[in-house]
């Protein structure tokens, strides 16, 4: 047995030496931002603005002022990505944020990062994939649409989140898609989740700065545990719930005689899927309230008002509508490229 | 190993195959080198499988099962907080499989008696001795604290007399450094 310093007590201790005393809990993998807070500046915009020229002019005459000459003409800004001199507003870098990849810049309506660990690899393989930020790699960097809004626990105060419920809720089928086709590539988000909102509120899911190579199961796995914690955080408390439970579960069917699991509600859901799914792969996961017996799916018993739902293949878009199933690990039928 | 130094074993086929079938690559790299470590100290090296905790544990020595158990939420940062854990003074080393290891010669060497050493008290001067000299999490209880100084030890630690007397307290002098 053993326990990092943080998570050590006597009762933790305890517990761990009772298999089928707690259940997980998914929520406890939110963990602390991992790079500086973007949350709205309260400062004067004076006092900002002249960081912002600071920043500038550090980076202008730091770097791009001895590669590039001097500038052509008074206050001009050396554009990065297009290797000119540009008016300040008029296609020039302005610097936005940092992060832990560096300086975040903005240009016309592209925001500009530095690429870190697969950051770029996994932009690739879920290019065109509903749901997920149109990012491309620039010289080194990774350009992103610029958001008209962000909902994530670095870009909302704390107090503000659970105001967003029906936003999140609204925009569940695009971040169930998006992180489907990431859990399909093998990559865990490893991270709390960001979605951003263009001007047409449609949602994407970016930044996969920590996204962590892994086995598809292992990533729908903690996937599902990032997507329960991101609706918990954001006030949509029935769905964080309903899949917490799917999460759990699917993890039971992995090894549906964990003795660590015994006694735990998700072991019979468990046993009673993985043997209706007669050896294939819970690969596809829903719930639904529907108290009914659903015709030729794998479903646990309704337990908390909630039926834990598994399939190899994906379901038809008609029949979850049918059948007021919900999607968890799902890809849209109109979701686009990406890995398969 | 100091004086009783044993010779390398071979990992078993068995065991080896337990490894194998471990897909978390971060989990995997850790038994590995945990794996490794013991076999090149002549420790057997149970089955080692990856499971789900309930809670916050990240591995463990099953004695019924003769099985080390190690969290499946184990993630490409995790070595990277066990390498904290040791800068802390909270662990002895960094590999918590290592550290399973202890429990498991702990186990083979003393029988029944292992679910005993639990209650084993340790003076405040002993536990402050032993936080000291071992680890933070070697002083909350006598169990822990065999499988800490196994591991440091494991690790290439050198431990005085004093922690020496206390391991053949706790273990009735049948885990020997």
């Amino acid at each position: 047995m053993i326990f990092t310093r943080e998570d050590y007590s006597p009762a933790e201790y305890a517990k761990a030496w009772e298999p089928g005393d707690a259940v997980p809990d998914p929520t406890e993998s939110l963990s602390a931002p991992v790079h500086e807070s973007t949350a709205p500046d309260a400062r004067p915009d004076a006092e900002r603005i002249a960081e912002a020229v600071a920043k500038l002019r550090e980076r202008v005459e730091g770097v791009s002022l001895r590669e590039h000459g001097d500038p052509p003409f008074e206050g001009a800004v050396f554009d990065t990505s297009s290797h000119r001199w540009k008016k300040p507003g008029e296609g020039g870098h302005e610097v936005i944020g940092k992060g832990s990849s560096g300086e975040v810049t903005a240009s016309g309506d592209r925001v500009y990062k530095n690429a870190t660990r697969d950051e770029a690899k996994v932009y690739g393989l879920l290019k065109g994939v509903s749901g997920v930020a149109d990012a491309t790699e620039e010289g080194g960097k990774i350009s992103l649409p610029r958001f008209k809004n962000i909902v994530s626990v670095d870009d909302v105060p704390q107090e503000k989140r659970k105001n967003l419920a029906p936003i999140v809720v609204k925009a569940l089928p695009q971040i169930v898609n998006a992180l489907t086709a990431l859990s399909d590539a093998g990559y865990d988000y490893n991270d709390p989740l960001q979605v951003g909102f263009d001007k047409d509120r449609n949602p994407s899911l970016f930044d996969f700065s920590a996204a962590n190579k892994t086995t598809r199961e292992e990533a729908v796995s903690q996937n599902l545990d990032k997507m329960s914690a991101f609706l918990k955080e954001f006030g949509a408390e029935r769905q964080a719930k309903a899949v917490s439970q799917v999460a759990a579960t699917f993890r039971a069917i992995q090894d549906p005689e964990n003795p660590f699991m015994e006694g735990e509600p998700e072991t019979p859901d468990a046993k009673r899927i993985a043997s209706q799914l007669d050896g294939k792969p819970a690969k596809y996961l829903y719930y639904s309230g529907n108290g009914r017996e659903i015709p030729s799916v794998a479903q646990s018993e309704s337990r908390d008002g909630i039926k834990v739902i598994a399939s190899p293949t994906p379901l038809s878009d008609d029949f979850l509508k049918q059948w007021e199933i919900n999607p968890v690990v799902h890809r849209n039928s109109a979701s686009g490229g990406g890995n398969p | 190993m100091g004086a009783t130094a044993k010779p390398p074993v071979e990992i078993s086929p068995a065991v080896k195959q337990s490894i194998e079938a471990i897909k978390n690559p971060s989990a995997r790299k850790i038994v590995e080198q945990g794996a490794a470590i013991a076999a090149a100290h002549g420790d057997e090296v149970p089955s080692i499988v990856v499971t789900l905790f309930k809670s916050r544990n990240i591995a463990m020595y099953s004695a019924s099962n003769d099985k080390i158990f190690i969290s499946s939420k184990t993630n490409s940062k995790s070595q990277a907080e066990f390498d904290k854990q040791v800068a802390l003074g909270w662990w002895s080393q960094s590999n918590p499989v290592l550290h399973e290891m202890g429990h498991k010669i702990h186990s083979d060497a003393v029988g029944n008696a292992f679910d005993n050493t639990k209650n084993h008290q340790f003076s405040d001067a002993q536990k402050q001795a032993i936080k000291t000299k071992v680890s933070g999490y070697a002083a909350t209880n006598a169990l822990e604290f065999v499988a800490e100084v196994y591991a440091g030890d494991r690790s290439g630690k050198v431990y005085d007399e004093e922690i020496k007397r206390l391991l053949d307290i706790v273990t009735q002098g049948r885990v020997k450094l």
